[in-house]
């Protein structure tokens, strides 16, 4: 006999989120798990000016560490570069954002954080201001455009919106738990929500497909 | 160089919590404790406080050295 498929919220945190599963099949809850890591975007530095840098550290080093840097995003206000219509290599208030950095220490030596990142929008801000971008010994200057724009899980780890997400057995038979933690850029709710969203209209596409298919 | 920003392993924050870390491990806490007070609670988290050397701080001396003996040339040319 097929039971009734059930969920239940056990906890629920801004960024962690335990979910049971009931009567649901195991696949199903993978899925939305492997989604939620993959699949679901989130904004990240990808590309930076440098203007100047005369500090200890090199260009490249300085742009991986603002790349990994979370930032809080709003999935209804961007899209991701590929679907945008402005065609524009720089892309545009839709699909980029910009924060620029200019610091310079100068008698002292000076620890720079991402709170000195200017954000050019309001919501789009590293979700923490104490994360170190670099140490400024007196007379070095940093100074920089950088361009976020939203991307995937699956092309670099920095656009991830979870850090630890995990599908475990329940109590009980039939019964699966879902814990998903996410960075801060999204929160556990929305992370989940967006990969339900995109799970159906995958499994919406494949059925389309599957009917259209003409059997010769 | 610097503390990395987030934990190879699992992706966690952890960049903006370790000058507390580093702050109360010298005034004499318990390294363990602190990490749970942080809510770092996974061993891949709690290896990057434990292994992390700022090694930039052996370098910024010497710019900092290069500064002060540049000012004092040009005081001594003055």
């Amino acid at each position: 006999m097929v039971q009734a498929p059930s969920l239940d919220v056990v906890s629920k945190t801004n960024d962690r989120i335990v979910l049971r599963f009931n009567n649901v099949p195991r696949q199903y809850v993978n899925a939305i798990r492997r989604i939620s890591i993959s699949e679901v975007p989130t904004l990240a530095i990808d590309d930076v000016v440098m203007m100047e840098n005369s500090s200890v550290m090199h260009d490249e080093a300085i742009a991986h560490r603002l790349g990994l840097i979370p930032l809080r995003t709003d999935l209804n206000r961007f899209v991701l570069p590929q679907d945008c219509d402005c065609n524009n290599s720089l892309g545009c208030s839709k699909c980029r954002v910009l924060l620029i950095l200019d610091s310079e220490a100068n008698d002292k030596t000076k620890l720079v954080t991402s709170g000195e990142l200017v954000s050019e929008d309001d919501v789009v801000k590293p979700v923490s201001s104490d994360i170190p971008i670099i140490i400024l010994a007196p007379s070095q200057k940093l100074k920089f455009e950088a361009y976020a724009r939203l991307g995937l899980g699956s092309i670099h780890a920095k656009w991830q919106p979870t850090t630890c997400s995990i599908v475990t057995d329940g109590t009980e038979q039939n019964q699966s738990i879902l814990t998903v933690e996410t960075t801060g850029a999204l929160t556990a709710e929305e992370t989940i929500d967006a990969a339900i969203q995109r799970l159906n209209s995958k499994v919406k596409t494949f059925t389309d497909t599957v009917a259209s298919l003409q059997v010769p | 160089m610097l503390v990395p920003v987030r934990c190879f392993t699992c992706g966690t924050l952890v960049a903006d919590k370790y000058s507390e870390y580093v702050s109360r491990v010298k005034s004499g806490e318990d390294p363990a404790k602190i990490m749970d007070s942080l809510g770092i609670n996974r061993y891949c988290c709690r290896r990057i406080f434990v292994s992390t050397v700022e090694t930039i701080d052996q370098v910024i001396p010497y710019y900092e050295a290069l500064r002060r003996r540049m000012s004092e040339i040009q005081s001594e040319i003055d």
